[in-house]
């Protein structure tokens, strides 16, 4: 009992000292996949979006602090009140306006079709029956629904997978902003951009609806920078610099991919990073997961065998169902939205946390039919010897069962490891969100992903091959 | 030592045991016989409180039997199963010496001394480090019954000690239970095994649907069967 004392309390102190939301930080939400306004480099967030933060950073007399999270999440991040503003090339539309404040517009953002060059398309007239990509809860998603209703229109989280989508003639063509669209054709030779403008649009900063204090600073800034001619600067100085070969050889094509994956900007590190994160979170999850697994199927079985403990073992049954009946994804949003909400803690121990509860109720499956498979016998054997409940299970029971279910175990460890991918959407550097980052450089989509599958690939065999050794250890021979 | 006062057992509607009344005194060697499906097993299961009575009570030692109670004797009844129970995971050494080291009752080296020399009596000693799974179903049952010696008990309970056994590792388990008998320990034993039953008992009941039939000295019981049930009994085991 002292130990679970001393356990909690430690796990609260760790909690409180990451709770203590800095009041000299300016925190700044954006996706760090949109150059020239924010991108990656040299590990760090740059941009026109960063250039401006920083002189509103300045003017407030604050330290900025950038939070690169996925772009659906953007507007969620402020309302929540877990990031002061966003600026993420954020089109200003009248859904948007109800649920945020926009600042004055900053930046007009020409809207392109990106097609392969050997498209029968020629002109905006022909898109309307045709399978159009954009990314999710972007200003061309919206305009596409309201402009070619008839178009069988697809959405897609990264706007670099849409591009695959039409390179694959999965889709026709892509509509998305000019900037980045004209990265892309240089970097895909087999696509072209149809001439003309489809739409202007403008983009605003946001902030929390009624927060005008910061509203108006940021306003302030923004007329300033403009009447300078600052803005126009920025982009100038973000449009993208890199050399780009465009071979058709093999080999040739796979050295480039090679190095700009790995070698420029020392993007190489990004993967470093993803794997430290997703082997911090892996391993804390699996511990959290096998402690809060063993109590509750003990606390399960405790109530089964002696039918104490009722309501405390219903807590554990309802637990179990929850978390197995619904998805990580959605229990990642809601600890970190909703429980957490008001909490500033580091987004790696809401990651921790989420996949350790969720490991958990699985634990505590495998468990309870671990020890549900020992037969009866050796437990009233160990009875009848005067053995009580905890040390008849603590010397009998659970090493049979643990022995017993071991492959299971190894299995949701393996799984645990590869779930963890899902903690990019709350801004955690794991390894695919590294692999998104580079390829948000580069503008290969593949590349990065394979390298972080092989290192997944890895992972997960070096573990299984861990199993196999502590296996064969529990099972005595 | 043991009262049992109209004590009846139901499983769901199956009524198992119907209203038993029996007094066992210190140091008597009693077996259960009967067909199966008698409830010779459940009573002797109920004796530990493996089994809850629905009604009635039992009494150990002038002390009503429950699950508070049971507490601080146990240990004291002992019990063989049919299936040996041996603990799977751990080495025969370890069986022996886990229940008297973490009930205090020995230290473990006492306990360790202890066990070498009740596997040097039945000649296993060479088994120490085995593990269950490496030892035949006599061995097994030979080191379950020593098991319970371990926790000096002032009961066995046997449940059909060797139903489980290939016919020629039966000798060997109800020559211990013999050894056994010399000690100062109230033993019964539910058990087919009828010549066993005429060297080993000294007071034989014969059980059939729940209820007591027979009770008495072993030659009066297996010899004179009042009964026409024992006697259809005898006559088919024999």
């Amino acid at each position: 009992m002292k130990k679970l004392i001393l356990l909690v309390s430690l796990i609260s102190l760790i909690f409180l000292s990451a709770c203590t939301k800095n009041q000299d930080e300016l925190i700044m939400v954006t996706e760090a996949g949109f150059a020239p306004y924010e991108y990656y480099n040299n590990g760090e967030i740059v941009g026109v979006d960063i250039d401006i933060a920083n002189e509103i950073a300045k003017e407030l007399n604050k330290k900025l602090v950038v939070k690169d999270v996925s772009f659906d999440f953007v507007i969620n991040e402020v309302k929540s009140g877990k990031a002061d503003f966003a600026a993420a090339g954020i089109s200003v539309t009248e859904e948007r306006k109800k649920e945020v404040d926009f600042t004055i517009e900053y930046t007009t953002s020409n809207q392109v079709v990106v097609v392969r060059k050997d498209s029968p398309i020629t002109s905006f007239a022909e898109l309307g029956d045709k399978t159009l990509v954009t990314q999710l809860g972007t200003v061309s998603d919206l305009y596409v629904s309201e402009n070619y209703p008839n178009a069988n229109l697809v959405t897609h989280k990264k706007y670099l997978s849409a591009v695959e989508d039409v390179k694959a003639k999965k889709a026709d063509a892509l509509i998305m902003d000019q900037a980045p669209a004209l990265e892309i054709v240089k970097e895909n030779s087999e696509l072209k951009i149809l001439d003309g403008i489809l739409f202007q649009d403008k983009y605003g900063m946001i902030v929390k609806k009624g927060n005008t204090e910061l509203l108006n600073s940021i306003n302030n800034v923004l007329e300033r920078l403009n009447e300078e001619g600052k803005i126009e600067e920025y982009v100038i100085k973000h449009l993208k610099q890199e050399e780009t070969t465009s071979s058709t050889n093999f080999i040739d094509n796979f050295v480039d991919s090679f190095k700009k994956t790995f070698i420029v900007e020392d993007r190489y590190l990004f993967f470093l990073e993803g794997l430290g994160y997703t082997l911090i979170i892996s391993f804390f999850a699996i511990i959290l997961g096998l402690f809060l697994g063993v109590l509750t199927s003990v606390i399960r079985d405790y109530n089964r065998e002696t039918g104490h403990l009722k309501i405390l073992s219903k807590l554990c049954d309802i637990y179990v169902y929850i978390i197995r009946g619904t998805p990580t994804l959605l229990q990642l949003m809601i600890l970190y939205y909703i429980i957490f909400k008001s909490f500033n803690i580091a987004p790696i121990i809401i990651g921790i946390l989420t996949f350790g509860i969720n490991s958990g109720a699985y634990v505590s499956e495998i468990f309870r039919a671990g020890f549900e498979g020992i037969d009866k016998g050796q437990r009233e054997a160990s009875r009848t010897l005067g053995l009580n409940y905890y040390k008849t299970i603590r010397y009998v029971i659970f090493p049979q069962a643990l022995a017993k279910i071991f492959p299971a175990l190894g299995n949701e460890v393996i799984t645990l490891v590869k779930e963890t991918s899902i903690a990019g959407y709350v801004g955690i550097i794991e390894l695919i969100k590294a692999s998104d980052i580079i390829s948000s450089r580069t503008y290969n989509y593949f590349f990065p992903l394979i390298v972080s599958a092989l290192i997944y690939l890895f992972l997960t065999f070096l573990l299984s091959k861990i199993m196999k050794v502590i296996e064969r250890k529990l099972n005595h021979v | 030592m043991y009262k049992v006062v109209n004590l009846v057992k139901n499983f769901d509607n199956v009524k198992v045991l119907k209203k038993i009344n029996l007094e066992i005194k210190e140091n008597e060697k009693v077996v259960i016989i009967g067909p199966s499906g008698s409830g010779k097993s459940t009573l002797l299961r109920c004796l530990n409180l493996l089994e809850t009575p629905t009604k009635g009570y039992i009494e150990y030692k002038g002390v009503k039997l429950t699950p508070k109670s049971y507490k601080d004797i146990q240990g004291k009844i002992g019990m063989v199963f049919q299936n040996f129970c041996l603990f799977d995971n751990l080495s025969v050494i370890d069986n022996l010496t886990l229940a008297p080291v973490l009930n205090k009752i020995m230290t473990k080296k006492e306990a360790r001394k202890q066990a070498l020399e009740y596997l040097k009596q039945i000649k296993l000693a060479d088994k120490l480090d085995a593990y269950p799974s490496d030892l035949s179903g006599g061995q097994k049952q030979r080191i379950a019954i020593i098991r319970t010696l371990m926790m000096n008990p002032e009961v066995i309970l046997f449940d059909e000690p060797t139903s489980a056994l290939d016919p020629e590792m039966i000798d060997e388990v109800l020559n211990l239970i013999m050894e056994v008998a010399k000690r100062n320990i109230t033993m019964i034993v539910v058990t087919h095994e009828l010549n066993f039953a005429a060297n080993f008992a000294s007071r034989i009941i014969f059980m059939d649907q729940g209820a007591i039939l027979e009770d008495g000295d072993k030659d009066e019981v297996l010899k004179h069967p009042k009964t026409e049930r024992l006697q259809q009994f005898l006559s088919k085991i024999n």
